[in-house]
């Protein structure tokens, strides 16, 4: 307030209110539009007052931290205790160009390693499959097999560091080869922690890279979780992600509907599979959006924490507390980054994180200025883990655990996200359940929809973006933009086929027989995954010998 | 002139799919020229067989169609695609083909898929589809499956333009049947209740049966209810026998000659109103003019009288003038 | 009673001069599946009054020309966030080239550093679109760019 904007912006079509206008006495009774609303369109009142907030009474539906249902937090101490996992997400061209940005960022201060995969990694498919054409180690790190694997981890040790890897279709043997490169550094399983994404539903929703039809994924889903709990059991074989269907344009109401509704898909899973829910469920994890809305982030964050705990309490009957604890990794908005004027990015990407924060994240990521354009440069993600270590040094809102508990809006906001995500779980019963809606399109046409609403907001500069369509400079300024060296397909590619040539053929071809083989019945398939991969079965062949028995998705197209 | 028209038909004729798509477009564009070169095109075309893929949104018809493909072209022919969709009254825009799950399997194939969209012009939709198929036909196109997504008319249209109709419901697809558009349920040479592996797909079999009481009337061809499951591949064995058996029917019980003739009549009438309509626009683009206007707006004339003088035999720009009778 | 004033209304815009609609591919090329900027802008050139043929996800260049052809566009909108842009465009280029199409405008949208952004244009990409585009801008692009003068009726001479 006060401010007049300098002259070279372009806009003239708003009125700047300033302290210095006389006829003033008009704001007392008049607003600057005629409706407020947050980004999921909840209308938002001019003020709040003390009925607006908890009417179910604090112990209810608050309580303190580390009480059910966890509204405040599933700590009692949260960062007092200790901070979040700084957790950037990185991986790009070769495992080699990839070890050594780690090297760097663990050397930086960074806790936790979080890999990006490239896009035939994700989709897996081998660097020398003629569909990858172009895709090798461009939006994240190639790996085909075991060996690349090896060379990613090669002097980090697995024992000491946690590591998320966001994979999704073909997890179940990329994790396979991480454990098998943890066996060989002779970190035990019992001890080495990490999580997997490994969430296929919303690869379905929203980010859309798979592999076999839904079911059979569902099933390989199942196997980790089941495997992990037996064996691994410091790990999270799944991070439930909304971050992807925030990205894909959901409203945060939808983020968090549709993010839940797939977790309790899981579980269903699970327990249909006969695994016993309390030594599954502390196990699960989560993965949220940070965008914009900053009173919305957080309601939304606080209101996942008690629907999650009263969900797993009520309509799944675990008895254990740790199976009630939403434990979740946030990252900032990619989709508010903006290519215009982008060291703006880097203030819009440091209150989403603050709003992480305030809302309880448990790890965090925070996006760089320069990745409307590509992936970061080092020194843009050095300025992201500085936005971190500001936050939990310099601003003291470690200090105390839930600061935002007891205001009446982000009270009366956490309320509303929750009965709005009731109103969802409503719908996606009346379409048949999760994975009907997937079928007929259910989530991805609301996702459609409110993407091109919100749009159409920005076109029509009933939402202002800084610097998109208000604010505007005659120049944007040029940036640094990392360039991924076009030698890493070829690389790539050459290890591949090196990597063909050297291993012994015959026990790759039996141990894919065998992987087949297991397909076909119902038993468990990490054992046969995990040793194909150490026989160095490519991540392609892997796929290959599974499809035959599992089918290939295609999407009926929902604009 | 005439020599680039007669290039272009024998590009067609020789199956270039650029000269293809772009008489398509010229048609579909309603231009005068496109009947000079369907004129050439007509004596080269063989017999076509046009089968009708209709049914609601989602019910699985570009998958059923994706399956289809392959053992229809075993019977060694050329297989084209023609997929309707509806254009926005509002707009004029449109969304046109769920070509997604047909992709890999058409450019495999060698398919020639075209999207096509309504564009709500006067008996404009079936008119262009139906100069599509004859394009398609001179190119050596002999199967032809013409889909229809959306709903209502553009499905009734499509009933008068295929020889074989598949109609596609899905188990749910109960309040479909009450609300399908009179006259196009009753229209189907073949039922497929897809995505037979969800529940109630017998009893919805049923249904549909005693829905239509198919033993009575249907000129001796009992449309059969087919149970598939377009995802699998199942029961599309049967499918495909059925439209063989269908196909059959029509060569030997002369219905198949009977339809043509009406195919002939409806496309000659759709040529008509064209021509006519075509002619009125003419009109009203040279004669509304400012003028014309202004005396509409003074009250010296009406409407009705000029639409009278406009498509009167004797027009003249004085038969306009009259004010009053 | 009231009539409504024509004498305002300028001559021309009582003519109906039948509008043909501006055919538009969406394109998804390579691995990426982001959906979202693609269905953004398919519904927006819609609502723009064009006939827009969404390709669907991961299509590889031959497909997307294959499809370019066969549905006879005027503009190719190909979407792209995954890094493979300076591989896949110009494969697209390269055999709309080889297939002799002239006249058909390739645009091109997502993350793409503006260095890249300039070579691609060099190669015959009409735009290029980054994060942050407002949809009414490349509305008004397919429009001015579809209504410069172009060959008439494109009949190869023999």
């Amino acid at each position: 307030m006060g401010v007049k904007f300098p002259l070279h912006t372009k806009s003239k079509s708003r009125k700047v209110l300033s302290h210095d206008e006389p006829e003033d006495i008009n704001l007392q009774v008049k607003e600057r539009k005629k409706l407020f609303k947050t980004l999921s369109g909840i209308e938002v009142k001019r003020f709040y007052h003390p009925k607006d907030a908890m009417s179910g009474g604090y112990e209810q539906t608050l309580n303190d931290p580390g009480c059910y249902p966890f509204t405040r937090g599933i700590y009692p101490t949260l960062y007092r205790g200790r901070l979040w996992t700084y957790r950037q997400f990185s991986g790009f061209g070769t495992p080699l160009d990839t070890n050594r940005r780690y090297k760097y960022l663990i050397s930086q201060g960074q806790t936790g390693l979080s890999v990006a995969f490239d896009l035939p990694t994700l989709m897996g498919r081998d660097a020398d499959d003629p569909r990858c054409l172009g895709e090798v180690g461009k939006c994240g790190v190639g790996v085909s097999s075991l060996e690349d694997m090896e060379t990613l981890f090669e002097g980090i040790d697995l024992s000491r560091i946690t590591t998320s890897m966001t994979i999704n279709a073909p997890a179940a043997w990329v994790w396979a080869m991480y454990l098998a490169v943890a066996e060989k550094q002779g970190a035990s399983w019992k001890k080495i922690s990490g999580t997997i994404q490994n969430d296929i539903l919303k690869e379905f929703i929203a980010q859309k890279e798979w592999i076999f039809p839904p079911e059979p994924h569902m099933r390989l889903i199942v196997d980790t979780i089941d495997f992990s709990v037996k064996c691994v059991p410091r790990w999270h074989p799944i991070s439930i992600s909304g971050y992807h269907i925030r990205e894909a344009g959901s409203t945060a109401v939808q983020e968090l509907a549709f993010t839940l509704a797939d977790g309790m898909e899981y579980v269903k899973w699970c327990i249909e599979a006969g695994l016993k829910v309390d030594e599954f469920a502390p196990t699960l994890s989560f993965f949220f959006n940070s965008h914009l809305d900053f009173f919305e982030e957080i309601a939304k964050f606080r209101a996942a924490r008690r629907i999650w705990a009263r969900v797993m309490r009520e309509k799944f009957g675990a008895q254990k507390e740790k199976s009630w604890l939403l434990r979740f990794h946030t990252q900032t908005a990619g989709c508010s980054l903006q290519k215009q004027q982008p060291d703006v990015n880097v203030i819009r990407s440091a209150y989403e994180a603050l709003a992480a924060v305030l809302g309880g994240t448990q790890s965090l990521h925070v996006n760089s200025l320069d990745e409307a354009l590509g992936l970061p440069t080092e020194k843009a993600v050095r300025i992201s883990l500085r936005t971190q270590q500001v936050l939990a040094h310099e601003l003291g809102v470690t200090n105390t655990v839930d600061p935002l508990g007891g205001a009446y809006f982000v009270e009366w906001l956490t309320d509303r996200m929750e009965d709005e995500v009731q109103k969802y779980f409503q719908k996606i019963e009346e379409v048949g359940g999760v994975l009907p809606g997937i079928e007929a399109g259910f989530f991805q046409q609301e996702i459609a929809n409110a993407a091109y609403a919100y749009q159409q907001e920005i076109d029509r500069k009933e939402r202002i973006i800084v610097g998109v369509n208000d604010y505007l400079l005659e120049e944007s300024p040029d940036i640094e933009v990392l360039k991924i060296p076009d030698t890493a397909e070829k690389t790539q590619i050459q290890r591949l086929k090196s990597l063909r040539r050297r291993r012994d053929h015959r026990a790759v071809v039996q141990r894919l027989r065998d992987l087949q083989k297991a397909a076909k019945t119902s038993k468990n398939l990490m054992p046969e995954l995990y040793e194909a991969v150490k026989a160095y079965a490519t991540l392609g062949e892997i796929a290959g010998v599974l499809k035959e028995v599992f089918g290939e998705y295609r999407e009926r197209a929902v604009i | 002139m005439k020599n680039r028209w007669k290039q272009w038909a024998r590009e067609v004729e020789r199956g270039d799919k650029r000269a293809i798509a772009r008489a398509i477009s010229l048609v579909e564009n309603d231009a005068e020229e496109s009947e000079i070169l369907l004129n050439l095109l007509y004596p080269k075309m063989g017999s076509t067989y046009k089968i009708g893929v209709a049914g609601a949104p989602g019910v699985g018809k570009s998958s059923l169609i994706a399956q289809l493909v392959k053992p229809l072209k075993q019977k060694g022919g050329h297989i084209a695609v023609i997929a309707v969709d509806p254009t926005s009254p509002f707009t004029g825009g449109a969304l046109l083909g769920d070509r997604l799950r047909l992709q890999e399997q058409l450019f495999r194939e060698n398919v020639f898929m075209r999207s096509m969209a309504s564009r709500g012009s006067l008996g404009g939709l079936s008119a262009s589809v139906r100069s599509a198929i004859r394009i398609l036909g001179a190119a050596g196109y002999d199967t032809i499956l013409v889909e229809t997504v959306g709903s209502g008319q553009l499905q009734v249209d499509v009933v008068h333009i295929v020889d074989t109709l598949l109609l596609l419901l899905v188990p749910e697809s109960g309040d479909v049947i009450q609300g399908m558009k009179a006259g196009l349920l009753e229209a189907g040479d073949i039922y497929i209740i897809n995505k037979s592996d969800r529940e109630g797909a017998e009893k919805s079999k049923q249904e549909l049966s005693s829905a239509l009481r198919l033993s009575e009337n249907h000129n001796g061809w009992i449309p059969p209810i087919l149970l598939t499951n377009s995802l699998t591949g199942q029961g599309i064995q049967e499918l495909v026998q059925a439209i063989h058996q269908h196909r059959e029917y029509l060569h030997n019980s002369g219905i198949g000659k009977k339809r043509q003739a009406e195919q002939v009549r409806r496309e000659i009438e759709e040529f008509i109103q064209k021509r006519i309509y075509r002619q009125v626009q003419k009109s009203l683009n040279k004669w509304l003019n400012a003028e014309l206007l202004q005396q509409l707006e003074r009250g010296e004339t009406t409407p009705y009288q000029v639409a009278r003088s406009l498509t009167a035999p004797e027009f003249s720009l004085k038969n306009l003038s009259i004010k009053k009778e | 009673m009231s009539r409504l004033s024509f004498s305002k209304v300028k001559p021309e815009r009582v003519k109906q001069g039948k509008s043909i609609p501006i055919r538009v591919l969406v394109a998804k090329v390579g691995l990426d599946g982001h959906d979202r900027g693609a269905k953004v802008i398919a519904r927006a050139l819609r609502d723009a009054g064009m006939e827009v043929i969404y390709s669907g996800l991961h299509r590889t260049p031959e497909e997307i020309v294959d499809m370019a052809i066969q549905e006879d566009v005027r503009v190719i909108a190909v979407s792209l966030l995954s890094g493979a842009h300076m591989v896949l465009v110009p494969r697209i280029l390269q055999l709309l080239k080889k297939e002799k199409v002239k006249d058909v405008l390739v645009l091109v949208g997502g993350t793409i550093p503006e260095d890249d952004a300039k070579i691609l244009k060099k190669m015959g990409v009409k735009e290029v679109y980054f994060p942050g585009t407002l949809t009414t801008g490349i509305v008004e692009d397919i429009l001015r760019y579809t209504s410069e003068p172009k060959q008439k009726l494109r009949v190869k001479k023999s």
